[in-house]
């Protein structure tokens, strides 16, 4: 298989060989394509030609790789008849010799008709619709759980249980915020070790006894 | 990735007898065959009679030709359209094509004349062993 070099290479041959070659490619990409899909959407030549309003004739010219004559209202019907759209564009050599190289039948056979991609768009926008009242409720569903918390906080309560762990805490007169000081060690049952690595603990007064302070302090050296 | 690949077929003394046809050719029908190659390669069936492959022919009428196919591609020389033909062994099994020689079809007539008796041989002595396979560039 010619890589992208060795095409290259040959195009720089001469203007002349570059024309020929660019021309040729485009004489047989377009059959090249209408053959390929008709084959994807299982038409035959007579049923492509009725979605087309042309005759089967004109398809069967339209599949040689060697006509070189289509009109471009021609290709245009046909682009119709297969619900798609054809566009031609004018590129630099360097895009032609990787359209050479890595062009393939099964892209074009993928191409998705009209309908198909308005089915497809229908299912993303439900997959979103789906995904987006999903993120909705679960903000509310927090939003309501602050709020309850700072409820019982400003009424001078004390915060419901944030996992195993019952806490203290205060609403900031000035910021709003809520403050839950942590112990500075971890004390009687809610010594887990090896949970609270990711806690940041906040000075609190209260001090663990002798045996837990000893364990505490070993498995932080472990983690530090 | 292409279906097909395209070989070029040494004899025992390493010439390469389609490249000895296509250095002789205009540039514009080194450009009209190599414009060729990419689009056959991905195309993944050849011989389909629902889908057919306008630039390929299995030679099948003429007993001495069975095993040959042609690969078909038309070239405008100063407007007028002139088709040529590349020779070779179409291995369906293999996904590959062999290029033995080419000429340029005109009537009945082939140029060079001996286009098919040049391949014929390079068949035979392709189907006895000798020589080696390439990749075409």
């Amino acid at each position: 298989m010619s890589t992208f070099e060795d095409i290259w290479q040959k195009l720089s041959k001469s203007k002349k060989y570059r024309e020929e070659y660019a021309l040729s490619l485009l004489k047989k990409m377009v059959p090249f394509q209408i053959r390929t899909i008709r084959k994807k959407q299982e038409l035959s030549q007579p049923e492509l030609a009725e979605k087309s309003h042309l005759t089967q004739g004109v398809i069967s010219r339209a599949e040689n790789l060697d006509y070189g004559n289509l009109t471009l209202n021609t290709i245009g019907r046909i682009a119709g008849g297969f619900d798609l759209a054809f566009i031609g564009r004018f590129v630099p050599f360097s895009e032609l010799a990787r359209f050479a190289r890595e062009m393939s039948e099964s892209e074009f056979a993928a191409i998705p008709t009209f309908e198909q991609e308005t089915s497809l768009r229908e299912q993303m926008r439900e997959h979103l619709a789906r995904i987006n009242a999903t993120v909705q409720a679960r903000t509310v569903v927090a939003g309501e759980r602050f709020a309850e918390v700072q409820q019982t906080l400003s009424n001078g309560g004390t915060a419901p249980e944030l996992g195993t762990m019952p806490l203290s805490g205060s609403t900031n007169a000035l910021s709003g915020a809520i403050q839950i000081p942590l112990p500075l060690e971890p004390t009687g049952s809610y010594c887990r070790l090896g949970v609270q690595r990711g806690i940041h603990l906040v000075e609190s007064g209260r001090r663990p006894t002798r045996r837990l302070s000893k364990r505490y302090s070993s498995t932080r050296k472990r983690y530090a | 990735m292409a279906h097909w690949r395209f070989l070029d077929y040494h004899t025992e003394d390493d010439t390469n007898p389609f490249n000895q046809w296509y250095v002789l050719q205009g540039e514009e029908v080194q450009a009209a065959f190599d414009a060729t190659l990419p689009i056959l390669g991905e195309i993944e069936t050849w011989d389909d009679p629902n889908y057919p492959v306008s630039a390929f022919k299995a030679l099948t009428r003429n007993p001495r030709h069975v095993g040959l196919s042609e690969l078909i591609f038309e070239v405008t020389i100063n407007n007028r359209k002139r088709q040529y033909r590349a020779i070779g062994i179409w291995r369906k099994d293999q996904w590959d094509f062999i290029l033995l020689t080419g000429f340029e079809k005109s009537g009945r007539s082939t140029n060079p004349p001996n286009a098919f008796e040049v391949a014929i041989r390079l068949r035979n002595q392709f189907n006895q062993g000798r020589g080696t396979l390439h990749e075409h560039v």
